[in-house]
């Protein structure tokens, strides 16, 4: 099992402690709880993979908090970072379309 | 836990002891660099020029010349000029050598218009600052306690790791100096959005909150103007490659650093705090300014605490003495970049994630670690005793 980090008991998605491959077990721990879920995909260290299902355009939460918006479908055990996630905050592009 | 310091006659400690040459002015630069080539040992720092700038800026560069005089890790300042009272009302006799003066420490002057023109003024300021640095020299250390200590922070080159391991033990660190009696500083307003809401809740002045909220939100409307999403700009292209996905990612790790200590106020650039507690500060994130700005507020350490997800092997960093008078010091929670640029770092809150070891006893490590750099262990950064190119925040334009 690899190790995963989740950083709060709302979160999520979590950050890998070690390099992760396609199809290995990831193990993380909520409170006394531990949770595991399989990786659909390579991720490096230090990147977050998805605790659970979210939906495109739900909150990706981090910290407690969100940290941005799902862009399209995430299934538990993919990657998250820039190509399935938009940011919330700063955004002069969407202004920009809408005006 | 003690350390050994330099006690000022203002009741500050320093844990370097500088004979700084300080211009009352960009027109009396050359001059005091001049005196500081010959007098081995005294420092200077150049600032831009403040002719042509509004008032806001202009304050800003003398607030800065001369925090830097005033911080507790100088022994001593000789400050040149062409007159005594600068260029502008920022830098007369009353708003910039008097505070200095104040301080109580060893204070000479040398105007040009005073001496008869550079000439006089060049062989009088080479006197005077060989005087100031054997009065300097005379200053020894003696104990000190941690709640006298002020120190600073920035992240940099972050990654998931900055939020996970270095940035929270940076944060208790800092705790407990404050709950010492200590002074602490963070800022980088842009990086702050997105957790904006974490750090208002823990002001204690509804003034300085207010202060503070509007600095954030001056940043994001700036941002937004622009016309693009803040990711093209922050988090940096260096942040994405190490996993930062979005700019309230990187906010939510960056503001563990400060702790969970009572904020006091929000700072303009080099501004000295009015009461001994944590300080934010409104300032752009780059090294090569945040760090000069702790140190003109009173800051005598700098923490650098760096992610470096993306560094390959041996990478070198960005400054090694962008606090003028504040030495720096490096440290990560990444165990790959500790491994990877171990020449540069000083300190390592790895272990956290290696090791599964408490954010509380790294961070009594890395408190051990500062009392002894503030004690004289040198910083890898010191070693190089470069006096590098360091620039202060201006935000107005030029007339």
């Amino acid at each position: 099992m690899k190790q995963l980090l989740a950083l709060h008991d709302m979160d999520n998605v979590g950050n890998v402690l070690e390099d992760v491959k396609a199809g290995d077990g990831v193990c993380w721990s909520v409170g006394d709880s531990m949770f595991s879920a399989r990786a659909l995909e390579d991720i490096p260290f230090g990147f977050k993979m998805a605790l659970r299902a979210v939906p495109k355009g739900e909150p990706i939460i981090k910290y407690g908090n969100p940290i941005g918006f799902a862009e399209r479908d995430i299934a538990a055990g993919e990657l998250v970072h820039v190509h399935n996630v938009a940011g919330g905050r700063g955004r002069g592009d969407l202004e920009r379309k809408e005006g | 836990m003690k350390f050994l310091g330099y006690r000022r006659p203002d009741g500050s400690v320093g844990i370097r002891n500088h004979t700084l040459i300080v211009p009352n002015g960009r027109a009396a630069a050359n001059l005091g660099v001049l005196i500081s080539r010959i007098v081995a040992g005294t420092k200077i720092f150049v600032a831009t020029n403040e002719n042509g700038r509004d008032p806001a800026d202009r304050a800003t560069l003398a607030r800065t010349l001369r925090g830097l005089a005033m911080n507790p890790n100088v022994g001593a300042v000789l400050v040149v000029g062409l007159s005594r009272n600068g260029s502008h009302e920022e830098f007369s006799e009353k708003n910039f050598l008097e505070p200095i003066v104040a301080t109580g420490k060893p204070v000479d002057t040398v105007f040009m218009d005073e001496c008869g023109g550079f000439d006089a003024a060049f062989a009088l300021g080479v006197r005077k600052a060989r005087g100031l640095l054997i009065a300097a020299s005379r200053a020894r250390r003696s104990e000190a306690e941690l709640g006298d200590l002020s120190v600073s922070v920035k992240c940099g080159y972050s990654d998931t790791t900055s939020g996970m391991a270095g940035n929270p033990v940076v944060g208790k660190a800092f705790d407990r100096i404050v709950a010492a009696g200590g002074n602490a500083y963070f800022a980088e307003t842009t990086e702050v959005i997105g957790a904006e809401h974490l750090v208002a809740a823990r002001f204690t002045d509804s003034g300085e909150r207010a202060k503070f909220l509007a600095a954030v939100a001056r940043v994001e409307n700036e941002a937004r103007q622009l016309g693009q999403d803040i990711r093209s700009i922050n988090p940096i292209p260096a942040n994405i490659a190490a996993g930062l996905t979005t700019l309230e990612e990187k906010s939510l790790g960056a503001v563990s650093k400060s702790g969970t200590s009572p904020v006091r106020s929000c700072l303009l650039y080099g501004e000295r705090p009015r009461q001994r507690g944590l300080h934010f500060m409104d300032s752009w994130m780059s090294s090569s300014v945040i760090f000069l700005g702790f140190a003109a507020a009173g800051s005598v350490l700098n923490i650098f605490q760096v992610g470096g997800g993306s560094f390959g092997k041996g990478y070198m960093m960005p400054v090694f003495n962008a606090g003028v008078v504040a030495p720096v010091l490096f440290m990560t929670g990444n165990p790959h970049t500790w491994e990877k640029v171990r020449d540069d770092m000083d300190f390592s809150a790895a272990s956290v994630l290696e090791n599964h070891a408490s954010i509380h006893d790294v961070s009594g490590k890395l408190l051990e670690h500062i009392c002894n750099v503030a004690s004289g262990e040198l910083t890898r950064g010191e070693t190089f005793g470069m006096d590098e190119t360091v620039e202060v925040f201006l935000k107005g334009h030029c007339f």
